[in-house]
């Protein structure tokens, strides 16, 4: 769509030129001949620019459409480059003109198009300085209207091609110092240029709305490079569930994991005894339902004990035999093994005779001492809470698992940035 | 929502069993204990876990 036109000659060649730029105009750069004409003073040459590469873009002057409501019409247009270590970037800004809503800027780059407009409003800090960025730990950061953004990018860029309306006067020769920041779903231009500070917020618009609203021919758009900035995906809202469902049932099933390792009940202990004596502890299971644990304590030191244990039932026939070795070293900021040594068994309900014996001890550590006492203890109704942690291990997988995606998505947003923690 | 029932069910259905067979021991007793096995020709000893007498 085409907007409905007025028109002047070029006061330097004579070519037909569209005005579509409005009262705030201050010059205007024929597309013919690179003429520089003052808007405001009956369109006076005031420059002359030559030898200007025109730029890849799909937008051209008076090419208009509508962004989030308002009806823009494309008026100007700016090529800039910028050189930093071998590397060019170059990126097209359209100056975009609504007689409702004024300027404004259309801002093609890396295949993506953003809308960009001057805010009034200062950040704090109002300036992120080079050195700031040389300098800081981490990446330098404002407010701005409540919301925090983070450094981006910086850097010096200068035009290579000018034409159209502009409510500025543009120059080859001018440089722009850039500083830009990315939010949530805004970025933030802190331009300077000579002694004037501006402030500018970029959206990313739907770019399909946006190209269809602009009757953009597609073959002449730039393919997509890297995922833009401003590009953030929402996940759907079910993925979300899930996460926070994981994380809660893991949390849930590790906590129940916990009070279920706490059941039990001390239903019998020898008390310690020289371990020159045999113990013999009768117990009682009155539940068959979970499962006897059997705990041998020594007093090894930087030595070992060996024991033996064997379980008889009333009528004193054999029901479980087992060996248990205790070990336990340590030194001024280590330790190792253990004095307790740990049975498990499932035993039916009834009662029944633990006799514990300690077969073979030695000290193999310097300043070792051989084990003296032991102690019996049995424990009934005791529970496996490994499965718990396995569920619990399960659903945390999952929680953590869709939060390494959202970092990863995260982290894919400032893959273009400069910034480097080194 | 439908979806969001048939999750929280499914997540407290997968704690619930956890949880029983934490409660019952299941797989908790300790290898190499030697014991009678139930109905084993002698009642001897028999090198494994679990299922004592």
């Amino acid at each position: 769509m085409t907007s409905t036109l007025q028109k002047l000659n070029c006061t330097q060649c004579g070519a037909g030129l569209d005005v579509l730029g409005g009262g705030r105009v201050l010059t205007h750069v024929c597309s013919y001949c690179g003429a520089e004409l003052d808007a405001q003073d009956d369109y006076k040459v005031v420059a002359q620019f030559r030898d200007m590469p025109r730029p890849r873009t799909p937008f051209d002057l008076g090419m208009n459409g509508t962004l989030w409501g308002v009806d823009f019409t494309v008026i100007g247009t700016i090529a800039w480059q910028e050189y930093h270590a071998g590397r060019t970037w170059s990126w097209v800004d359209h100056q975009v003109y609504s007689p409702t809503h004024g300027y404004a800027w259309l801002s093609v780059e890396d295949g993506h198009v953003t809308f960009t407009r001057k805010t009034r409003d200062i950040p704090r800090p109002a300036l992120v300085s080079a050195r700031q960025i040389e300098t800081s730990e981490t990446r330098p950061s404002v407010r701005l209207g409540g919301e925090r953004f983070l450094y981006y990018a910086s850097g010096r860029a200068k035009p290579t091609f000018i034409e159209g309306e502009f409510n500025f006067r543009p120059s080859l020769d001018d440089t722009a110092d850039y500083v830009t920041l990315l939010g949530e779903t805004q970025m933030l231009d802190i331009l300077a240029s000579g002694s004037e500070v501006e402030y500018e917020l970029t959206h990313l618009p739907d770019q399909t709305d946006l190209l269809t609203s602009f009757g953009v021919d597609a073959a002449r758009m730039p393919k997509p490079g890297r995922r833009h900035p401003l590009d953030v995906r929402e996940r759907p809202p079910i993925q979300l569930f899930l996460r926070n469902l994981a994380i809660g049932a893991a949390a849930v099933s590790i906590a129940l994991a916990f009070l279920v390792s706490l059941r039990g009940e001390t239903v019998a202990v020898s008390g310690k005894v020289p371990v020159s004596v045999e113990v013999e502890l009768p117990f009682t299971v009155t539940s068959a339902e979970a499962l006897t644990e059997i705990t041998i304590w020594s007093n090894a030191n930087n030595s070992w004990a060996w024991f033996e244990a064997e379980l008889v039932d009333d009528a004193e026939a054999p029901v479980a035999a087992f060996e248990r070795g205790v070990e336990y070293y340590s030194g001024s900021d280590w330790s190792e093994g253990s004095q307790k040594a740990r049975t498990r068994l499932r035993l039916e309900e009834g009662n029944y005779t633990l006799s514990l014996a300690m077969s073979e001890a030695d000290v193999d550590w310097t300043g070792g001492v051989e084990a003296s006492q032991m102690e019996a203890s049995v424990r009934t109704g005791v529970a496996n809470p490994w499965w718990l942690v396995a569920a619990g291990v399960l659903f945390g997988a999952i929680g953590a698992g869709f939060l390494a995606q959202s970092k990863l998505s995260q982290s894919g947003r400032w893959a273009g940035s400069d910034w480097d923690d080194d | 929502m439908l979806v969001r029932i048939v999750l929280v069910v499914l997540v407290v259905g997968i704690i619930g069993a956890a949880g029983v067979m934490a409660l019952g021991g299941v797989w908790g007793e300790s290898n190499n204990v030697i014991s009678t096995r139930t109905g084993s020709p002698g009642g001897g000893y028999y090198v494994g876990s679990g299922g004592v007498k």
